[in-house]
């Protein structure tokens, strides 16, 4: 009978401790940042044709605080990951308040309800049993919006993938997102049996069927991947994961065989100066754009890419870079990175494989998304109409943000009460 | 504003003067945000101190458990790998949860037993207990010294 085992201490030489970086500190300095663009768009000519506008971006350094005392109420100490989620709504705002201003409200009311989201989806995550006891339904969930898109939706801008009640319009699929990460990681955790991957797979199909079918050909990329980076973590088999990508080509070639006028949808990848008058004008005018801008920027309002169609949504990329400059754009890009990176580190350090799993496949979710509007919009890849996360213009899309960066601050364990272990 | 300056011309330079500042100055919240960030998202995270430990009955090899959840099998996906013909590729888990230690037998072949006794699909762990996996037997404790 083991009384108990005395084990050396392991010698790591990075375990010196250095001065923690305070949270007052990084949104103390998000809040000086904040300030100074506030100071720029009042030199703003459209800003202050209606200076009322500008409290919005206000309201938001507030919410921002107010959520810093909330969290410090809860004993919620590490909060690194909101501090880099405002950053990047603030990015979006200060570029949103100098080319659209009315919009912004809109888009503070989005923030609100995405942090509402961001803090159910870390309660919910906070017990697996709860998870996996409810996987089913939030499957449903999903699939339920989608026939709701298909049935009600509106076509824009080419995809049929709004609603719109009233004067609200949002997109179904955005929010399919969390439950797609929330089935799939319950769905294949290691302790379920493989019986269970039968469900995962059935939804992956019936929402990529349903995505395809409404022609928003970007978002079922961002699933396709985000089914990949969930497989591999549950399978570890790199087979399993080329045996995907030949079907998803094989797939993609008989529609393509079937359907060639989505085919036309993509004349102008890699030759976009040859289209620059039809197809290829986003890509172009973003270009200009991003190479006028500069480093610095021309300045809140003084830029020309909001006049293209799309502009504070899938080029807002360009909007920050040509009127708050390339450094601006970097920084937000870097933000991305550190989120997939943190997630990485978060996974080997989690209470249970499905905080892993969550983490890191909506840290990747996030990154793809970013990396296919980003590398869309400079016609790296083909222009596929996805929003920039937590920079672009739009409400569903701010709400699914949070909703996703639930899952990875739910696998840092440290986000729960101090001491309990258990998952 | 743009006639407020229209009217004061050398309050117009300084404007200009200020905004070109404020387009220089932007940059060090930019940078310092983001170089703290990335600082601060290094630091503090948990640590992977032992919480358990698998003691092998032949070899009296110590092997540790840092995770609340720590998966055993053959395949190098598991926490635990034992490469032996007789252990499943996901053969069993051990996890802690608010009930305390458990161990899941998940699908293995030649199944996983505790002190003797098959588990069907889980099974509770307390310190002592003797663990048997497809030949491997291993004594469990959750009682830990530095």
């Amino acid at each position: 009978m083991l009384d108990s085992i005395r084990i050396g201490k392991r010698k790591n030489a990075k375990q010196k401790l250095r001065k923690s970086v305070t949270p007052a500190g990084l949104f103390g300095l998000l809040t000086i940042f904040q300030l100074i663009c506030l100071i720029r768009l009042l030199f703003s000519h459209r800003v202050m044709e209606n200076p009322l506008h500008l409290l919005a971006f206000v309201l938001l350094i507030g919410v921002e605080w107010v959520y810093y005392g909330f969290s410090r109420a809860i004993g919620r100490e590490h909060i690194e990951l909101e501090a880099s989620a405002f950053f990047l709504t603030s990015i979006g705002f200060v570029a949103l308040t100098g080319v659209l201003p009315s919009s912004t409200w809109m888009q503070l009311m989005g923030v609100v309800a995405g942090l509402v989201v961001y803090n159910l989806v870390i309660w919910f995550m906070g017990s697996i049993d709860r998870v996996v006891k409810y996987k089913v339904w939030i499957g449903v969930g999903g699939v339920a919006l989608l026939a709701a898109n298909l049935i009600f939706g509106s076509i824009i801008y080419g995809a049929q993938n709004w609603i719109k009640i009233g004067p609200i319009t949002f997109q179904p699929s955005e929010f399919v997102k969390i439950a797609f990460v929330m089935t799939g990681t319950a769905t294949l955790d290691r302790l379920q049996s493989s019986r269970h991957l039968t469900w995962f797979l059935a939804f992956f199909a019936v929402c990529m069927g349903a995505l395809f079918y409404m022609g928003d050909f970007g978002t079922a990329c961002i699933f396709f991947v985000t089914f990949l980076v969930i497989a591999f973590m549950r399978s570890g088999d790199w087979k399993t994961l080329v045996l995907f990508c030949v079907g998803a080509a094989a797939g993609a070639a008989l529609i393509l065989t079937f359907k060639p006028y989505i085919a036309r949808r993509f004349e102008a990848w890699r030759h976009v100066w040859e289209f620059a008058d039809t197809s290829g004008y986003q890509q172009t005018q973003l270009l200009m754009s991003v190479a006028s801008g500069g480093l610095l920027g021309l300045g809140p309002g003084l830029g020309v890419l909001h006049t293209v169609a799309a502009s504070t949504t899938d080029l807002m990329f360009g909007i920050v870079c040509e009127e708050w400059g390339l450094l601006l754009g970097a920084a937000a890009v870097s933000v991305y990175v550190g989120w997939a990176l943190f997630a990485g580190r978060l996974a080997g350090r989690t209470r249970s494989s499905v905080y892993s799993i969550a983490a890191c496949a909506a840290a990747s979710l996030l990154l793809f998304q970013a990396a296919l509007n980003l590398f869309g919009v400079t016609d790296i890849l083909p222009l596929t109409g996805v929003t920039l996360p937590f920079v672009s213009r739009g409400s569903s899309s701010m709400i699914a943000c949070w909703g996703l960066l639930g899952f990875i601050k739910a696998a840092d364990s440290r986000t729960y009460k101090q001491g309990r272990l258990a998952a | 504003m743009a006639e407020f300056f229209a009217a004061f011309p050398a309050l117009q330079t300084l404007a200009q003067i200020l905004s070109e500042v404020l387009r220089w100055l932007v940059i060090l919240p930019v940078l310092g945000f983001v170089i703290v960030w990335f600082r601060s998202m290094r630091q503090d995270l948990p640590e992977n101190t032992p919480i358990a430990v698998l003691v092998n009955a032949a070899t009296r090899d110590v092997t540790r458990i840092v995770n609340p959840e720590t998966a055993i099998g053959r395949s190098r996906n598991s926490d635990i790998i034992l490469n032996f013909p007789t252990i499943s590729r996901n053969h069993a888990v051990i996890s802690y949860r608010k009930n305390g230690w458990l161990i899941f037998d998940t699908n293995s072949k030649t199944g996983v037993f505790v002190n003797g006794e098959r588990v069907k699909k889980s099974a509770p762990l307390k310190n002592g207990d003797v663990i048997s996996l497809g030949g491997v037997t291993y004594a469990f404790s959750d009682r830990i010294m530095d």
